[in-house]
């Protein structure tokens, strides 16, 4: 056999091997069988002696190169047993970090609505969809909400070009609901609502609301009061002081707007609540019995109460978050802190 | 609102603090947001709800504090003894309303011999109070009255009228007028006006015209107190652009009652500080006083509705606060409501004034006794499928983003998809939010492109939210349920492990685990096209003969009108379709009773072959003893012939009936070489 060829029969086995090594153990082994000082290549460097002498640049560039294509193949084969066989060596310094593997994290908006949800649903309030597209009839008239009256004011509203319109509040879902079910009725409803407000740090043209209703014989305003305490002393916890104040909304009479003891300074008044020392979380009431004969529900037999929030509020509230924005930006610095 | 707690003094005996008043408003409806000190007074920012607007007054103010605090009110005399009043008087201007819908009522009243000139510190310092600059006594004096009152005054420099008329009447096409402001106007027949013989000169309960105004020259006044139909005020301030306190109130609604004694209290003021004459000169035109409403309470209701024990003598004693005059009879409360509560016209509004007055802080709080409610299958089906997606997705460590719903056309056009269904706002804000999304993969990129702005590197990101297109054929609007993903970016490494570029098969992992984990049985990944995605770099989940979302590697121009340099792989999937073919059911499948033996297997064949085509040899040869086939290796490159590629799979064997021998395995896996060889030019390694 020719010089040449003995080298070819090297690097074809030499090939072989490498790749057909499974660990770097056995890889180190074929380093060595080739490439070690008395290893196949170191062999052959040394039989260069005898080839003739025309011959002996080629052998010896050939025997070069073969050199370094072994060792690179070796170099390559050993990088991708680095990332498959991490522990190649007992490790002892119990001081490097852990390795750690990333945790996926649920909006906080999202996280807000279940738990509240939760909540409520613990005292039997069925959870329903409704939509966000709406027709005036569900988002106005339906509400006690006629053309022309001046609280349609405080509801702007977006239009879409067919006439109809992105819901200002959630509380559509009334009317959708008690239009297909009779009382007892005991819902909650989570969901977007739209209003033309320039973006600022406490504005958005669209946040979330839940809405929630109870409707039965004998349903009081005290129990309006009994079901939204539960709430709060379940979400802000237990030492949280409520606040039922008069207030006007169309589809509930009496009407109330529901603030909390501030639970950052314990009411003593800080910047979170304006130095109030209250917090104002959601509007409340009794359904209006003008409510009920749009669905047909007779109020002279039938009392209900209905609440609704602002989720993103909430939210902010109870992270201390300060600025809406940061809500819909969904950096992902701000979404792991949830 | 603002109201000067000085100024609620000449109304009530006030001994108490001002932060005692603001805790009794506050808690009977009024709510004081703020309280500032102006030269010593204490003023009070007042949230007055769009149902109480006799409380657009100190005076109505001072009611409320009455009616909580129960200190008594008194009135001014010259406004006691002329409430609910009508003059018969048309001795003074002639007054003619052509419109007796949108203007009820005018009450003019002629002062002559008034010296213009600047107003009494005390009258300066109250409309400062209330942030309202003085002009000179006469002007100030119908301010003062309206904050007074609530009543809007006017005053009209009376030989500047023409004719000394006034007509009430609807503007002509082409008329115009120069407001106050010094700013014209033109006018058409949906703008009320005050005019003369010939001309408009005031925008009726809006604002007047500079021709007419008071100056330092004015002799003679003409006094206007009246009212206007509330739609009519509000059409017209919306036409013009222009809004005043005055319309403020009328858009509102003033009290009929106060209209003839704010005419008087005006009246009195002039004479005192302007000393005017009043000549005696009023006219009255227009409707009647109507008379008050009466409304009969069941005592029942009250309890029935507010859950409270109060006695009868309590209601009426709440009631005779708000001046409600009432008699009881058996069970029935009877009242009579004062011309400024237009608000109370039912029973339930009265019981809200008990409630209110009452203190809503002392109703007892009692839980009620709840019936369990039905549960519609379908919504629970939606809810329970997207947070089971939130865990898998999170559990992959995904995170959840939620953006709006509302986006500019240009954004959608950016994406390259088609834009012919879109849902369009007509009056939207700006051109940033003019539509609804059809599509969650705008604002994924958005969100991307944010994040590595932000020089965060690794992003996976996900968002469950609703998308809407505009139903041509119902001309109805939809709101459908999408899942969307993005993925870009960088696994970083540790002392461990090497970093690594997110690529597709990161994605398609988290969609095949995803499927897996709802239950999707028999779904297939197929190759597609889609506007967005890059040609050979975009498939289709295909389940159930429907395609239901719809993943791959974003195009490069599509990614770079986003502002992303970086490669972007995206996915969309519709939750409706996903619906159909997910099953969250979860039924346990027996563990095997037989080892399984695993085979390791090297091949050498062509690139252009599929995975998925050797995927399929396999598991047609060895059928269902082929219990798992995996890929642990890939090779191009040196060492191997171009057009070639080395894979490497470990195949699992088992039988569910028996334990497979050696010989057993050895055949299938021959059997499975052999195929290979046969079927795809494949060479055994």
């Amino acid at each position: 056999m020719k010089f040449i060829d003995k080298l070819k029969d090297i690097e074809k086995k030499a090939i072989k091997e490498i790749s057909d090594s499974s660990n770097i153990g056995e890889l180190e082994n074929v380093r060595v069988k080739y490439l070690g000082r008395k290893g196949i290549v170191t062999d052959a460097i040394k039989g260069i002696k005898s080839v003739p002498k025309k011959d002996k640049p080629e052998a010896g560039m050939f025997i070069n190169k073969l050199k370094q294509k072994i060792t690179l193949l070796l170099e390559e084969r050993e990088k991708g047993f680095m990332t498959k066989e991490t522990v190649i060596f007992e490790n002892n310094d119990m001081t490097l970090p852990g390795i750690k593997r990333e945790l996926g994290h649920v909006h906080p908006l999202v996280k807000t609505t279940q738990e509240i949800i939760e909540i409520f649903g613990k005292m039997g309030f069925k959870a329903v969809e409704s939509p966000e597209i709406e027709t005036e009839y569900y988002n106005f008239e339906a509400l006690n909400i006629p053309k022309n009256h001046p609280s349609r004011e405080t509801f702007h509203t977006f239009y879409i070009e067919n006439g109809n319109l992105l819901r200002s509040q959630t509380s559509t879902s009334q009317i959708r609901v008690m239009e297909k079910e009779k009382p007892p009725i005991q819902v909650i409803h989570a969901g977007k609502v739209y209003r033309p407000d320039a973006v600022d740090a406490s504005h958005s043209f669209m946040f979330y609301q839940i809405e929630g209703f109870m409707v039965d014989k004998g349903i009081q305003f005290s129990d309006l009061k009994g079901v939204l305490e539960r709430f709060a002393k379940e979400y802000f916890g237990d030492k949280v002081k409520m606040r039922f104040r008069p207030h006007f909304f169309p589809f509930t009479e009496p009407s109330a707007e529901v603030d909390i003891s501030c639970f950052i300074c314990g009411g003593k008044g800080c910047r979170v609540c304006s130095h109030k020392g209250w917090l104002e979380v959601l509007g409340s009431g009794m359904i209006n019995p003008r409510v009920f004969e749009f669905v047909k529900i007779d109020p002279s037999v039938y009392t209900g109460f209905a609440f609704g929030m602002g989720v993103d509020r909430i939210c902010m509230l109870k992270y201390g978050i300060d600025d809406i924005r940061l809500l819909y930006e969904n950096d992902v610095r701000f979404l792991k802190q949830f | 609102m603002r109201v000067s707690f000085d100024w609620l003094k000449d109304f009530l005996e006030l001994k108490i603090e001002a932060n005692k008043a603001q805790s009794f408003l506050t808690m009977t409806g009024l709510e004081i947001t703020s309280i500032a000190d102006i030269d010593g007074d204490h003023v009070m920012e007042i949230e007055v709800t769009p149902n109480r607007p006799d409380c657009l007054s100190v005076l109505g103010i001072a009611r409320e504090l009455s009616a909580a605090s129960g200190i008594p009110i008194k009135y001014p005399d010259s406004v006691k003894k002329n409430l609910m009043k009508k003059a018969g008087a048309k001795g003074g201007v002639k007054i003619e309303i052509l419109d007796k819908h949108a203007c009820p009522r005018y009450v003019g009243c002629i002062m002559k011999n008034v010296k213009v000139e600047p107003s009494p510190k005390w009258l300066v310092q109250r409309l400062n109070a209330m942030g309202v600059r003085s002009v000179n006594n006469v002007v100030d004096i119908t301010n003062y009255v309206l904050f007074e009152l609530g009543q809007p005054l006017h005053a009209f420099d009376l030989d500047k009228l023409d004719q000394k008329r006034i007509v009430v009447r609807r503007a002509k096409k082409g008329e115009s007028i120069v407001t106050i402001d010094g700013i014209t106007r033109a006018l058409n027949p949906n703008v009320l006006v005050i005019a003369d013989a010939v001309r408009p000169v005031a925008v009726a309960g809006i604002m007047g015209g500079k021709d007419t105004e008071i100056t330092a020259e004015t002799k003679n006044i003409l006094i206007e107190s009246a009212c206007f139909d509330p739609v009519v005020i509000r059409k017209a301030c919306r036409e013009l652009g222009l809004a005043s306190e005055s319309s403020y109130r009328f858009e509102r609604g003033v009290d009929q009652g106060m209209i003839f004694a704010s005419s008087i209290r005006a009246q009195e003021l002039v004479k005192e500080i302007a000393s005017g004459r009043a000549a005696g000169e009023m006219s009255d035109a227009g409707s009647g006083i109507e008379k008050e409403k009466e409304i009969t309470l069941s005592l029942d209701e009250v309890a029935r509705i507010l859950g409270i024990d109060i006695s009868p003598e309590r209601i009426k004693d709440i009631f005779k606060k708000l001046n409600l005059n009432p008699i009881k009879k058996k069970n029935h409360i009877y009242v009579t409501i004062p011309s400024y509560r237009q608000d109370l016209s039912r029973d339930i509004d009265l019981i809200e004034e008990i409630a209110r007055l009452y203190g809503y802080d002392n109703v007892p709080a009692r839980l009620p006794s709840f019936t369990p409610q039905k549960i519609y299958q379908l919504e629970k089906k939606t809810v329970s499928i997207e947070n089971e997606i939130r865990k898998i997705l999170c559990g992959m460590g995904l995170n959840e983003i939620m953006t709006y719903s509302l986006t500019s056309r240009n954004t959608v056009e950016r994406l390259g998809i088609p834009l012919e269904n879109l849902v369009s706002l007509k009056n939207p804000m700006s051109s940033q939010q003019e539509v609804m999304r059809p599509s969650l993969l705008s604002e994924m990129l958005e969100v991307l492109n944010w994040n590595l702005n932000r020089k965060n590197t690794l992003l996976q990101l996900f968002e469950l939210n609703k998308v809407y297109i505009m139903n041509k054929e119902t001309g109805q609007a939809e709101e459908k349920m999408h899942l969307s993903i993005g993925i870009c970016g960088n696994k970083p490494g540790n002392w461990k492990e090497k970093p690594r570029d997110l690529d597709f098969f990161d994605l398609k992992g988290i969609i095949e685990i995803l499927m897996g984990s709802l239950g999707a049985a028999g779904y297939r990944i197929e190759k597609t096209t889609h506007p967005s995605l890059k040609e050979n770099m975009s498939t289709t989940v295909n389940a159930g003969g429907k395609a239901c979302g719809v993943f791959g590697e974003v195009k490069e121009d599509v990614a770079r009108r986003f502002d992303i340099k970086k490669k972007v792989y995206a996915a969309e999937i519709s939750l409706d379709d996903l619906l159909i073919c997910a099953n969250l059911k979860k039924t346990f499948t027996a563990l095997p009773k037989y080892p399984s033996i695993k085979r390791d297997i090297a091949i050498l064949l062509d690139d252009i072959i599929d995975a998925s085509v050797i995927y399929d040899v396999i598991k047609e040869e060895a059928r269902e003893l082929v219990k798992s086939v995996d890929v642990f290796d890939l090779y191009k490159g040196q060492q191997i012939q171009e057009g070639k590629k080395s894979l490497a799979y470990t195949i699992e064997y088992r039988s569910d009936e028996r334990t497979l021998n050696d010989k057993e395995v050895n055949d299938i896996h021959k059997k499975v070489q052999d195929a290979l060889t046969k079927r795809l030019g494949a060479q055994i390694r």
